[in-house]
C-alpha cells in the first residue's frame, strides 16, 4: 500500500513506532493532503502543548493512519480473462449419494484397512456407470483424494464431468499426477513419446505405469526401451521393470530376457528372468525340460518316480536362476530344493506327454514317491501355478492328502487358480467345514478367503453369507481370529446383493465373543454402506432417466 | 413427504464430528422402527444398547430434537440420524397421529415458548429503588474501568517509547497479565483486544503493522471512553459495547432495541473458542430489509449453542438489534425455518461500492472490526503470485483470506462464472463464509487466524 511505501513520508512513522521514540525522536511529519495535514496538525498540537508526550502523539497519529489505511482500501485491477468452465453435459448424483460418499471419506483408515479407499472406488464406479457427476463443489476434494491412487484416475475423470479438464488447466499440481490419463485427444505418437518421457525421467512408480502403459501400447518399444537403460537400473528396479515384461511377453523378450536379465550378477535379477523364459517357448525352456528329463524318471514296473541330483550346483544352473541354498519349506533338504526349483519350472504336460500318464496319475505317484514325495509335490503345485494348466490344477484340488494352505506353494496355487474354479472348491469344501464337531478344518475356509484377493460372485456371496448365517445361530460358532481380522475386507469382496441378506444375520447383546460381535458389526455395516450405495444410484438412476430433458 | 433439510444442513447441527458419524451410521432404515412424522414433527424408535428402544423426536419448525438417550451430546446422534432419515427417504415415516411421547413434548415446548414473557410487575417504588442501584453499580463499574484504562494508557505509551520491537521477545504472560488487569478493571473488551496482540506477535512475518492497526484500535476506544460525555448516545453505546458493557437483552428485547422482522437468511457461520468458551458467529440477512444481523451463539465444552441456526436456510422472524451507530449484533426476539425458500439475497454489486461502504462504516465506528460483505456477480480466481481473489465485472479486486482446499472449492463451485459471495471484510482481506449460485448455498471452511 502507498502508505507503506519506503518514500511515504507516513513510513517513518513505523519505524519510530517499532524502534521507540526514546531511540528515533518524533520528527514533524510534512505530507500534502487531507491525511497529511491531519497527522501534521497532530504535531502541531505536541508543540503548543506542555502535557502531549512525544510517544502520545506518536500514538495518535498511527491511529489516524491506521483508520486511514483501512478506509483508503483501493481495489485491486485484474484485466486477465478468466477462462469459463464448458457447461456440464451429465446429471448431479443425488444428494443421497454424495452423503454416502461424504460418510466413506469420513471412515477412518484402520491400520491396513482399505476400507475407505475400496469403497470410494466402487462410488465411483456406480457413479460412471449411472453416468452422473459429483457436484462442482465436491470435484477438487476428489482430485485431491486421488492424485496419488492412479487406479482412481479414470473413474475421477469420469465422475468430475468438464470441470475435470478445465481444473486440471489451472493447477499444476493435479496436471502433474493427472497427466497419464491426459492423452485422449494425442495420437499414437505423441502417447509413445509421452511415456517414453515419463520412463525416462520420473520416479520409479510412475517409470513402472508408464513401461506397462508402454508395453500394452507398443511391447517392442517398451522393450527397447527398457534394454537401454536396464543395465544403469537399482537392482529392485530392474525386478520391478522385468515384471512389467510379463504383458505380451512372446519370443521377441527372449533375446533381452536370455542374453541380458539371465546375466545380471544379482540372483533375484535371474530368477525373475527365469519365471519369463519359462512361461514363453524360449531356449531356457529347453534347457530347463532336459534338465529335468535328466534327473527325473519314471518306473513304470513300479510305478514311482526315480530322481537322479548331481552331487553340486554347475554353474549353468546357477546361470540359469537355480539357487543353491533357497528356502522353499523347511521339510525340504539341499538336493530336494534343486529338484523342486527345476520341476516348478516345467509344465506338468510334459510329463503327461513322456510318461502317457494323466496329470491325476501323476499326482498321484509323487505323492507316493517317499523321500522324494514333498519335493515332487510342490513342485507340481508351483507348475500349476505357473502354467495354468487346469488338469493338473483340478487333480491338487480332487486330492485329500492336500492341504493348500500347508505351504507357500499350496497358497501360491490357490491365488493363481480361476476365480471360479476357486469359489467352487470352497462351495465343496463347504459341507464338511459347516460340521460342528470339526472345528480346525472350519477355519480353513477364512484362510482361503482370506488369502486370494477377488470379487465374489453373486452365488459364491450367498452361500458363504448363508454358511455364517447358519454358524451364527449355532450355539458355539467357530469364526477365529482370521475371520475377526478380515471381517471388512470380506464385506467388500461380497457381491453388492449381499445387501439383501445381511439383515438375516442376527447380532445382539446375547453374543458374548465381542471379538466375533464386532467383526460381525463391521461386515453388516460394511455391507450396509455398499448396498445402500447401491440402491442410492439405482433409485436416482430411475429418477433421472424419467427426467432425462431437464438434466443440468 | 420428507423433510425440507438437506443432509449437510441436518449434519451442520451436530455437535462434533464423531456425533456426525455416529449419526450418518444410524441413518438406515432397518435400525429404527415405528416411525411417524405430521406436519410439525417427525419421530421414531431406535434400538441401541439398552433392553428399551431410544425415542427420539424432532419439532421440524426449529428444529428441535429431543431423545431419551442418556447422551450428553446436543443434538445426540439418533436426532442426527432420524432427520437424515427423514431426508433421505421420507416415505419411510407414515403420516400419522403422534404418539402420547410426542405429543406431550410438542405441547411442553408451547407452553415454554409462551413462558418467555416478563414476568410479575414491580411497583413504581421497587423500579425506582431498582433503577438508583443499577445506576451506582454502573457508575461504580465506570470508575474502575476509567482507571484501568489511565494504566493501560500508561502502557501503550511504554511500548511507544521503547519500540514496539522490543515486544517480539516478551512472552505470552506479558499481553496475558495486562488483559488479566483489564478483567479486574471490569473491561472485558479491552482485554480481549490486548489479547489478540499476544497473538499477533506469534505470527511470524507481517506482525508489525497488525499490531499497530490493534493498538490504533485499543487506542481509539480509550481516547474515546476518556471523552464519553460529549458523545452522542449511539456512538456512547458503541464505545461502552467495545470496552465490554452488556447491554440487557431483557431490556432490548422489552423495546429498546430496534426490532427488524424479516425473511432471514443464514448467510454465514463459524465458530471458534476464546478463553474455553466456544463462540459462534452467524450471519443473517434480511431478503426484504437488505439488513444484516450478527446473532452470537456461546456454550461451554460440549454443551449445544444456546442458537441453533442452519447455514443456507432462510428463517422467518424478529431479530432486535443492540443499540449502536451502527447497529449488527442482534438477539433472535422469533424464529420459523423456511426451509423451501430457496438461498439467494442482494447484497452490493462492486468492489468499489463495497470499500465506499466500509469507509463510511469506519466513519461511523472508527474501531469497526470487521464488517459483513455480500458480493454479487464476482469471479473468485488464483492469480499468478498465488493468492485468492475475487473480482467483480469491472475488474476490480479483493483479496481473499482463504485456506488452499476452499479456494479450489469456491472456484470450481464458480466455474469461472460469477456468483454472490458472502465474508468478512476487516480492512485487509475478506474471509469468505459461504457463495450462493443459481439458488443453491455452499457453506465455506474458514481460516484459524
Amino acid at each position: 500500500m502507498a502508505l507503506q511505501t519506503k518514500n511515504s513520508p507516513f513510513y517513518e512513522l513505523t519505524e519510530t513506532a517499532i524502534l521507540g521514540t526514546d531511540r528515533k525522536p518524533l520528527n514533524r511529519i510534512l505530507a500534502s493532503g487531507d491525511l497529511g495535514q491531519t497527522i501534521s496538525d497532530l504535531s502541531l498540537q505536541d508543540s503548543t502543548s506542555i502535557s502531549q508526550a512525544p510517544e502520545r502523539v506518536l500514538i495518535d497519529q498511527l491511529t489516524t493512519l491506521s483508520i486511514a489505511r483501512k478506509a483508503g482500501s483501493h481495489a485491486k485491477v485484474f484485466s486477465a480473462e478468466m477462462i469459463v468452465c464448458p457447461a456440464e453435459t451429465q446429471a448431479k448424483v443425488s444428494e443421497r449419494s454424495l452423503a454416502l460418499l461424504v460418510q466413506i471419506l469420513a471412515l477412518e483408515t484402520k491400520g491396513s484397512e482399505l476400507r475407505p479407499s475400496k469403497m470410494v472406488a466402487e462410488w465411483l464406479t456406480f457413479c460412471a456407470e449411472a453416468e452422473q457427476r459429483v457436484p462442482e463443489e465436491f470435484v477438487p476434494r476428489l482430485l485431491g483424494l486421488g492424485k496419488n491412487i492412479s487406479e482412481l484416475h479414470p473413474l475421477i475423470e469420469k465422475c468430475c464431468g468438464e470441470h475435470f479438464a478445465w481444473l486440471l488447466d489451472l493447477n499444476q499440481e493435479w496436471r502433474s499426477s493427472y497427466k497419464k490419463h491426459d492423452y485422449s485427444n494425442q495420437d499414437t505418437t505423441q502417447h509413445i513419446e509421452r511415456l517414453t518421457n515419463t520412463f525416462e525421467t520420473a520416479e520409479q512408480k510412475e517409470r513402472y505405469l508408464a513401461l506397462l502403459a508402454l508395453r500394452e501400447m507398443a511391447p517392442a518399444e517398451a522393450l527397447k526401451l527398457l534394454s537401454a537403460s536396464f543395465e544403469r537400473e537399482s537392482f529392485d528396479s530392474k525386478i520391478v521393470f522385468l515384471k512389467a515384461l510379463s504383458t505380451g511377453l512372446g519370443l521377441h523378450d527372449e533375446p533381452f530376457l536370455e542374453d541380458v536379465a539371465l546375466q545380471d550378477r544379482r540372483k533375484e535379477v535371474r530368477t525373475q528372468a527365469a519365471s519369463q523364459l519359462c512361461l514363453i517357448p524360449s531356449r531356457y525352456r529347453e534347457r530347463m525340460i532336459a534338465r529335468a528329463d535328466q534327473y527325473l524318471n519314471y518306473d513304470s514296473k513300479n510305478k514311482q518316480f526315480v530322481v537322479t541330483l548331481p552331487e553340486k550346483l554347475d554353474d549353468s544352473m546357477s546361470r540359469d536362476g537355480i539357487v543353491d541354498n533357497l528356502s522353499i519349506d523347511s521339510r525340504l533338504g539341499q538336493k530336494a530344493t534343486w529338484l523342486c526349483q527345476i520341476l516348478s519350472l516345467v509344465p506338468t504336460s510334459h510329463w503327461q506327454k513322456k510318461f502317457s500318464l494323466s496329470a491325476k496319475e501323476i499326482l498321484r505317484i509323487a505323492t507316493a514317491s517317499s523321500e522324494w514325495s514333498l519335493a515332487l509335490t510342490l513342485a507340481l503345485m508351483n507348475s500349476a501355478a505357473k502354467f495354468d494348466e487346469v488338469d493338473i490344477q483340478q487333480a491338487i484340488l480332487e486330492c485329500s492328502e492336500i492341504h493348500l494352505t500347508d505351504s507357500q506353494s499350496g497358497l501360491l496355487l490357490l491365488k493363481a487358480l480361476p476365480h471360479a474354479m476357486l469359489e467352487n472348491l470352497i462351495l465343496q469344501k463347504l459341507p464338511s467345514w459347516s460340521r460342528a464337531s470339526e472345528q480346525a478344518p472350519r477355519l480353513d475356509l477364512w484362510y482361503y478367503l482370506e488369502q486370494v484377493d477377488f470379487n465374489w460372485s453373486e452365488h459364491f456371496t450367498r452361500e458363504i453369507l448363508k454358511f455364517i448365517i447358519k454358524e451364527c445361530r449355532e450355539k458355539v460358532p467357530v469364526f477365529g481370529h482370521t475371520f475377526y481380522s478380515n471381517a471388512s475386507i470380506f464385506a467388500l469382496r461380497m457381491h453388492i446383493s449381499a445387501g439383501e441378506l445381511i439383515e438375516q444375520i442376527a447380532i445382539n447383546s446375547e453374543m458374548t465373543d465381542v471379538y466375533r460381535r464386532n467383526a460381525l458389526e463391521r461386515m453388516s455395516d460394511t455391507v450396509k454402506l455398499r448396498y445402500e450405495i447401491f440402491q442410492s444410484f439405482k433409485s436416482n438412476k430411475q429418477v433421472s432417466t424419467s427426467t432425462k430433458g431437464t438434466k443440468q | 413427504m420428507s423433510i425440507a433439510y438437506t443432509a449437510e444442513q441436518i449434519l451442520e447441527l451436530a455437535p462434533d464430528s464423531s456425533a456426525a458419524k455416529a449419526g450418518r451410521d444410524l441413518a438406515i432404515a432397518s435400525k429404527w422402527k415405528n416411525l411417524g412424522q405430521n406436519e410439525q414433527s417427525i419421530w421414531g424408535e431406535c434400538q441401541g444398547s439398552g433392553a428399551k428402544p431410544y425415542q427420539t423426536r424432532a419439532d421440524l419448525t426449529g428444529p428441535a430434537f429431543k431423545c431419551s438417550c442418556p447422551s450428553r451430546k446436543f443434538p445426540c446422534k439418533h436426532s442426527l440420524a432420524l432427520a437424515l432419515l427423514c431426508s433421505a427417504n421420507g416415505a419411510l415415516f407414515e403420516e400419522k397421529e403422534p404418539p402420547a411421547w410426542v405429543s406431550e413434548w410438542l405441547t411442553s415446548r408451547g407452553a415454554k415458548k409462551k413462558k418467555e414473557t416478563p414476568e410479575v410487575e414491580k411497583s413504581p417504588e421497587q423500579l425506582e429503588e431498582s433503577q438508583l442501584a443499577k445506576d451506582k453499580r454502573k457508575q461504580d463499574r465506570l470508575s474502575r474501568v476509567q482507571a484501568g484504562i489511565e494504566e493501560l494508557d500508561l502502557f501503550i505509551g511504554d511500548l511507544m517509547r521503547q519500540g514496539i520491537g522490543t515486544v517480539k521477545k516478551q512472552p505470552f504472560a506479558f499481553w496475558k497479565s495486562r488483559a488479566a488487569r483489564l478483567v479486574d478493571a471490569q473491561a472485558p473488551g479491552l482485554a480481549r483486544l490486548v489479547s489478540e496482540c499476544a497473538e499477533i506477535i506469534a505470527r511470524s512475518s507481517d506482525w508489525e503493522d497488525a499490531l499497530i492497526d490493534k493498538l490504533a484500535t485499543i487506542n481509539l476506544i480509550c481516547r474515546a471512553f476518556l471523552k464519553l460525555d460529549e458523545l452522542s448516545s449511539e456512538l456512547k453505546a458503541d464505545v461502552l459495547t467495545a470496552i465490554g458493557f452488556n447491554q440487557s437483552q431483557e431490556e432490548l428485547l422489552s423495546g429498546a432495541g430496534t426490532c427488524i422482522e424479516d425473511l432471514w437468511l443464514v448467510v454465514g457461520q463459524y465458530s471458534y473458542t476464546q478463553d474455553r468458551l466456544r463462540v459462534q458467529r452467524n450471519w443473517l440477512w434480511g431478503k426484504n430489509s437488505g439488513h444484516s444481523a450478527l446473532v452470537l451463539g456461546f456454550a461451554h465444552g460440549t454443551a449445544p449453542f444456546d442458537t441453533m441456526l442452519i447455514p443456507g436456510l432462510f428463517y422467518r422472524g424478529e431479530l432486535v438489534f443492540y443499540q449502536g451507530s451502527l447497529p449488527q449484533r442482534a438477539l433472535i426476539k422469533s424464529k420459523c425455518s423456511e426451509p423451501a425458500v430457496p438461498p439467494f439475497v442482494s447484497g452490493l454489486t462492486s468492489v468499489a461500492e463495497a470499500l465506499g461502504s466500509y469507509a463510511s462504516d469506519l466513519a461511523k465506528t472508527p474501531w469497526l472490526d470487521t464488517v459483513p460483505f455480500l458480493m454479487q456477480e464476482v469471479i473468485p480466481l488464483k492469480a499468478t503470485d498465488g493468492k485468492w481473489w475475487i473480482v467483480d465485472q469491472a475488474k476490480n479486486a479483493l483479496p481473499l483470506l482463504v485456506k488452499e482446499d476452499t479456494g479450489w472449492q469456491l472456484l470450481s463451485y464458480s466455474g469461472g462464472l460469477s456468483l454472490s459471495l458472502f465474508g468478512e471484510w476487516d480492512g485487509t482481506t475478506l474471509k469468505p463464509l459461504s457463495a450462493m449460485r443459481d439458488g443453491n448455498y455452499l457453506r465455506l471452511q474458514t481460516v484459524e487466524v
